[in-house]
C-alpha cells in the first residue's frame, strides 16, 4: 500500500485535507498546534486504497519542539511515497521555506496551494501554474474546508504515485556551493553507506547548518567526527564569518523570490485588507484584553438565558418520567404508591443523579456553538496572540497560551498540547497549570451552583470564575518559573491567518463532536459514578467519607449558620471522576426537582460566601482522574503526578477560603 | 412536429450527457440529470457584482467620511452616557437623585440591564479611539477602530434580542410547569435600540474597505464560486437522494 504524508506549516488546514482525503474526523482547529502527534488514515480512490499520514506542523525541518520532531523523523525516515506540503495562499513566501527544504531532500513532492480564497479576499493572486513551472512540482489550488479541489488533489495524488515528480535539484550558488564541496569531499568514502537512505548534499548543508540529527547520520555512518567538525568550522570561518546558517537561511528566501517571481499579484496597494483593519484593534495593546472579555462575558450571558427555557424543557421531561415510572409501579403493585427500592433508585439515582447531568447539554450545545464560531473566524489564535505579552512577562513561552486556550474544552489536550513547547521547563511549568483552566465538565457545575446562588449574576459569576483560573494559573506559572523551572527563552510564533466567516457545517461538527464526548463520558463514567454514589449512600459510606472531608471546611458556614452538610463533601470528593458527577452527586442526595428552578433548590441554603468558596474550590481542584494519567504520561513521572495532585488540592484549599472569608466581608457591609 | 422535436431534445441530452464528468455518474447516475440542470443554470446565469467599484468610491468620499464621524460622535456619547448611568445603577443610585430615571425607564416593563454596563464603555471607548484617528486624519485606522466598535454593538443587539426571545419562552414554560402568572424580569433595551445604528454602520465600513479583483480575473473567480456551489448541490443531493426517489415514483402513479 502506498504512504503519503501532509506536511506544511502550522495551521494551513493539513488536518482539514486530511479528513477530507480520508473521511475521518480527525479534530482541527484554526489555532497552530492543534496536532502533536501523527495521525493515520486511508484514503480510497479509484480502486487505490492509500495510506495517508498527517503531521504536525513544522516551518522547517529542523526542529526545535518534540512535535517537530515528529514530523521530520517521519518524512525522513519512514520514507513515505509522497509528500503533499499544503501552503497557505495568502503567506506563500514564508511557506516555501519548507517546500525548499523538502526539495532538498529530493523525496517526491507534490504541494497544494490551499486557502486561494483568502488570499483572494486579501486581494492577492497566485498563478499556481507558473508557480508549478518555477518548483518543478505539481500545484493544486483547494479550499479545503469548502471541500473544494479534494477530487482534482485526489486524482493529482494517483497520477504522482504512478508517475513520481522528483523536483528539480537545488542549486546553490557561491560561498555556499565551495562550503558544499569540501564537506561534499570529506564524506565522499563513506558515500556508499549514506546515499541509500539520504541525499548527500542535503546531509552536506544539514552539516553545515549544525543540525544534531545531520551529525548523528554521519557519526553513524563512520565518519571521523572531529576532523569533519574542524573542516566545517574552517569553511564556516573562512566563507561566512562565522554566520553559515544566516547565510543558508538567506539563501532558501532567494531561491524562494525567483521561484515566487510572476507568481504572486498584490492588488491591495496601500489598502488594508480586511482582516489587517480586525488586527489593528484586536490586537491592540490596551484594547485587546477588554474587548476579550466583553465577547467572552456576550458568550456565557448568551449561554445562561437563552439555554435556560431548554434546560428547564428537560428539567420538565425528567419530572414527567419519575411520576410515569411512579404510575406504572402502582399499576404493577395494586396498591399502594408505587414506592419501592426498585423505583426508588431509577428516579432517584437515573433520573434525578443522571437525568440533571443531562439536563445541562442545552448549556454546553450553546457554549460549544459560541466557541467554536470564535475559534474557526480566527479570534483564538488572536487571544494567544495578546496573551502572549503578559506570558513572556511572567516567564512562560508564549506556545504555552495554545495549551491554555485547549484547556477551557479539556485539559486533556490542553495538556498533550505542550509538547509544542520547545522549552522543557517552561512545558512542565505549562503542564501543571493546566489544571486550573476551566475545563467544560466544571462548566454545569458552576451553572448549577452560580445560577442557584447568584441567580441575576450567574454570567458573571462565571466569568469571573473563569478568570480566577487564568490569574491563579499564570500567577503560578511566574512562581514556578522563578523557583523549580528557571531558564530558557521565551518567544512566540503563531500564525494569524486572515479571519474566515464560519461555516455552518464546520460549526455544527465541532459541536457535535465535543457534544457527543459528552454523551459519551455521561454514559460510561458519569452514569456509573452516579450508581455508585447512590449505591454508597444506600449503605452509608457515603456519609462518612462525606463527612471525613466537610470537616475539612469547618470554617466554612452556609447562610444559617450551619457548617457545610456531608453532602458537599461526598459531592467534592465525586468530582475526582469527572467534574460533572458533582451535579450527579448533589441532585441524588439532595433530592433536587428536575421540573423546578434553579433558584428554589436545597444549594440556596449554601449562601453566596460558601457557595463562591465552593465554587473557588471546583474550579481549581485537580480536574479529574484522566488529567492526572496524562500529567504522569506527559512528563514521564509518577512524582509530577502526585506534585500536581497535592499542589492543585493545597492551591483550591487555601483560595477557597479566601474567596469565602472575603465574600463574607462584602456580604457583611 | 413533435417527432422532430423529440429528436432534438434526444440529440441535446444526449450532447448534455457527454459533458457530465464520467466519475459522477459511474457514482451517482441518478444525479446526472440534475448536475446538468444545475451546470446548464449556470452557465446561463451571468455573474453580477453586486458592490462594484464605483460603489466603493463613493462609500468613501470625504461626505460619507464625514457622515460616519457624525453618527459616531452620537453614539459614543450614547454608548458612554448609558455605560456610565449603568455603573451608577450597578453601585447603587438613590431613587431620588437625578439621574434615577436611567433606573425608572423600561420598554413594556423591561428595564436596564445592570451588568451591562462595562461592555457599554468598551464600546463606547472603542468607538473614541476611532473618533481619535477620524481628527487625525488617519482614515483607515479609524475605520478599523469603527468597524469593531460598531460590530460588537451590532453583535451584543443580537445577543439581549435572543435574551429576550428565551426570556419569553422560560416565562411560558414556567407559567406551563407552575401555572403562575407570566412574569419576565430582562433588562436589555439599550444595546438593542443602538444596534440598528451599529448594524447598517458595520456593514457600510466594510464595504468600503473591500479589495475588488479586476474585472479580467472574474471568471477565474467565477469557476471556483460555481466549484464550491456544486459540491453543495452534490451534498444536498446525496442527502436527499431517497426522498426524490418516493416522490418521483408516486408521481408517476398520479399520471
Amino acid at each position: 500500500m502506498a504512504k503519503i504524508a501532509l506536511a506544511g506549516n502550522p495551521n494551513v488546514g493539513k488536518s482539514v485535507i486530511f479528513n477530507a482525503l480520508t473521511g475521518l474526523n480527525q479534530r482541527i482547529a484554526n489555532f497552530p498546534g492543534c496536532t502533536v502527534e501523527k495521525k493515520e488514515g486511508k484514503m480510497h480512490f479509484k480502486g487505490r486504497e492509500i495510506e495517508v499520514t498527517d503531521l504536525p506542523g513544522i516551518y522547517s525541518l529542523s526542529p526545535h519542539s518534540i512535535d517537530e520532531e515528529v514530523s521530520r523523523k517521519y518524512i525522513i525516515e519512514e520514507n513515505p511515497d509522497l509528500v503533499v506540503v499544503v501552503l497557505d495562499a495568502s503567506n506563500l513566501e514564508r511557506n516555501l521555506y519548507l517546500t525548499v527544504q523538502l526539495m532538498e531532500l529530493g523525496v517526491n513532492l507534490l504541494a497544494v496551494l490551499n486557502m486561494v480564497d483568502l488570499a483572494r479576499g486579501k486581494g492577492i493572486i497566485i498563478d499556481s501554474k507558473k508557480l508549478s513551472e518555477n518548483l518543478g512540482i505539481p500545484v493544486i489550488e483547494t479550499i479545503a474546508i469548502k471541500e473544494v479541489g479534494i477530487t482534482k488533489l485526489k486524482n493529482a495524488i494517483c497520477e504522482n504515485l504512478d508517475h513520481p515528480v522528483k523536483p528539480k535539484p537545488i542549486i546553490w550558488k557561491g560561498n555556499i556551493e565551495a562550503a558544499l564541496q569540501v564537506i561534499l569531499n570529506e564524506i565522499a568514502p563513506y558515500s556508499s553507506r549514506i546515499e541509500k537512505r539520504y541525499p548527500l548534499n542535503w546531509l552536506a548543508i544539514s552539516l553545515l547548518e549544525n543540525d544534531k540529527y545531520a551529525w548523528e547520520i554521519a557519526i553513524d555512518s563512520g565518519i571521523p567526527e572531529n576532523e569533519l567538525k574542524e573542516k566545517i568550522e574552517t569553511v564556516n570561518r573562512e566563507n561566512f564569518k562565522g554566520d553559515a546558517v544566516i547565510a543558508i537561511v538567506d539563501a532558501r528566501y532567494d531561491l524562494i523570490k525567483d521561484f515566487i517571481k510572476d507568481v504572486v499579484t498584490d492588488f491591495r496597494g496601500r489598502q488594508w485588507a480586511l482582516s489587517d483593519m480586525l488586527d489593528e484593534v484586536l490586537t491592540n495593546r490596551f484594547l485587546g484584553i477588554p474587548i476579550f472579555l466583553a465577547i467572552m462575558w456576550g458568550v456565557f450571558q448568551l449561554t445562561f438565558t437563552v439555554g435556560k427555557p431548554l434546560v428547564d424543557l428537560i428539567g420538565l421531561g425528567i419530572a414527567k418520567l419519575g411520576d410515569l415510572i411512579y404510575y406504572l409501579a402502582n399499576l404493577l403493585d395494586g396498591a399502594g404508591t408505587g414506592v419501592n427500592p426498585i423505583t426508588d433508585f431509577i428516579v432517584g439515582a437515573l433520573l434525578n443523579g443522571f437525568g440533571t447531568v443531562i439536563s445541562f447539554v442545552p448549556y454546553l450545545i450553546i457554549l460549544f456553538i459560541a466557541l467554536a464560531i470564535l475559534e474557526d473566524t480566527g479570534y483564538l489564535s488572536r487571544v494567544a496572540f495578546i496573551m502572549d505579552r503578559y506570558m513572556s512577562k511572567v516567564g512562560l513561552e508564549g506556545q504555552a497560551i495554545i495549551p491554555m486556550l485547549l484547556g477551557f474544552g479539556c485539559n486533556v489536550p490542553g495538556i498533550m498540547a505542550t509538547r509544542a513547547i520547545k522549552n522543557p521547563q517552561s512545558r512542565k511549568t505549562a503542564i501543571l497549570v493546566n489544571s486550573f483552566m476551566s475545563c467544560s465538565a466544571r462548566l454545569p457545575v458552576f451553572i448549577l451552583l452560580a445560577g442557584s446562588i447568584f441567580p441575576a449574576y450567574a454570567g458573571l459569576v462565571t466569568l469571573s470564575l473563569y478568570i480566577l483560573g487564568v490569574i491563579i494559573g499564570i500567577s503560578f506559572a511566574w512562581l514556578f518559573r522563578k523557583t523549580l523551572f528557571r531558564g530558557g527563552d521565551t518567544y512566540l510564533i503563531i500564525e494569524l491567518q486572515p479571519y474566515t466567516r464560519p461555516s455552518i457545517k464546520g460549526v455544527a461538527i465541532k459541536m457535535w463532536n465535543q457534544t457527543k464526548e459528552f454523551f459519551k463520558k455521561a454514559s460510561s463514567i458519569i452514569l456509573i459514578a452516579v450508581i455508585t454514589i447512590y449505591l454508597l449512600d444506600a449503605s452509608g459510606i457515603l456519609e462518612y467519607l462525606g463527612r471525613g472531608v466537610a470537616y475539612l471546611f469547618w470554617w466554612m458556614k452556609t447562610s444559617d449558620g450551619t457548617p457545610l452538610s456531608w453532602e458537599y463533601g461526598a459531592a467534592l470528593l465525586s468530582g475526582f471522576v469527572a467534574k460533572e458527577v458533582i451535579i450527579g452527586t448533589l441532585s441524588t442526595l439532595l433530592n433536587f426537582d428536575p421540573s423546578a428552578p434553579l433558584t428554589s433548590n436545597p444549594l440556596v441554603n449554601l449562601g453566596p460566601a460558601a457557595g463562591f468558596g465552593l465554587l473557588v474550590f471546583i474550579l481549581l481542584y485537580v480536574p479529574c482522574v484522566a488529567t492526572l494519567a496524562v500529567i504522569k504520561k506527559e512528563t514521564g513521572s509518577t512524582k509530577w503526578m502526585f506534585f500536581s495532585l497535592a499542589f492543585t488540592m493545597t492551591v483550591a484549599y487555601t483560595f477557597s477560603a479566601i474567596a469565602y472569608f472575603l465574600v463574607r466581608f462584602i456580604v457583611s457591609i | 412536429m413533435n417527432k422532430k422535436i423529440k429528436q432534438e431534445n434526444k440529440k441535446n441530452t444526449e450532447k448534455e450527457q457527454q459533458t457530465i464528468p464520467k466519475e459522477e455518474v459511474e457514482a451517482h447516475p441518478e444525479l446526472s440529470v440534475t448536475i446538468i440542470k444545475k451546470q446548464l443554470c449556470k452557465k446561463e446565469r451571468k455573474k453580477k457584482r453586486i458592490i462594484t467599484q464605483e460603489k466603493i468610491d463613493r462609500l468613501n468620499r470625504p461626505r460619507i467620511t464625514k457622515t460616519i464621524i457624525g453618527l459616531t460622535i452620537i453614539l459614543t456619547v450614547l454608548y458612554l452616557v448609558g455605560g456610565i448611568l449603568s455603573i451608577l445603577v450597578l453601585f447603587g443610585l438613590k431613587e431620588n437623585e437625578s439621574w434615577s430615571f436611567y433606573q425608572k425607564t423600561a420598554i413594556f416593563g423591561w428595564q436596564q440591564l445592570k451588568v451591562t454596563s462595562f461592555v457599554l464603555i468598551i464600546i463606547s471607548l472603542v468607538m473614541l479611539w476611532a473618533l481619535i484617528y477620524y481628527f487625525r486624519k488617519k482614515n483607515q485606522e479609524a475605520d478599523s477602530f469603527l468597524i469593531i466598535g460598531s460590530g460588537i454593538g451590532s453583535l451584543f443587539g443580537i445577543i439581549y434580542l435572543l435574551v429576550i426571545i428565551a426570556d419569553i419562552l422560560n416565562g411560558l414554560i414556567s407559567a406551563a410547569i407552575n401555572a403562575e402568572v407570566i412574569h419576565i424580569d430582562t433588562y436589555f433595551y439599550l444595546p438593542i435600540l443602538l444596534a440598528i445604528f451599529t448594524t447598517p454602520l458595520f456593514r457600510l465600513l466594510t464595504i468600503r474597505h473591500i479589495v475588488l479583483l479586476p474585472e479580467k480575473l472574474q471568471p477565474a473567480l467565477d469557476g471556483l464560486a460555481t466549484e464550491i456551489e456544486q459540491n453543495n448541490h452534490r451534498t444536498m443531493h446525496l442527502r436527499r437522494r431517497p426522498l426524490c426517489g418516493h416522490r418521483r415514483r408516486k408521481r408517476r402513479k398520479w399520471f
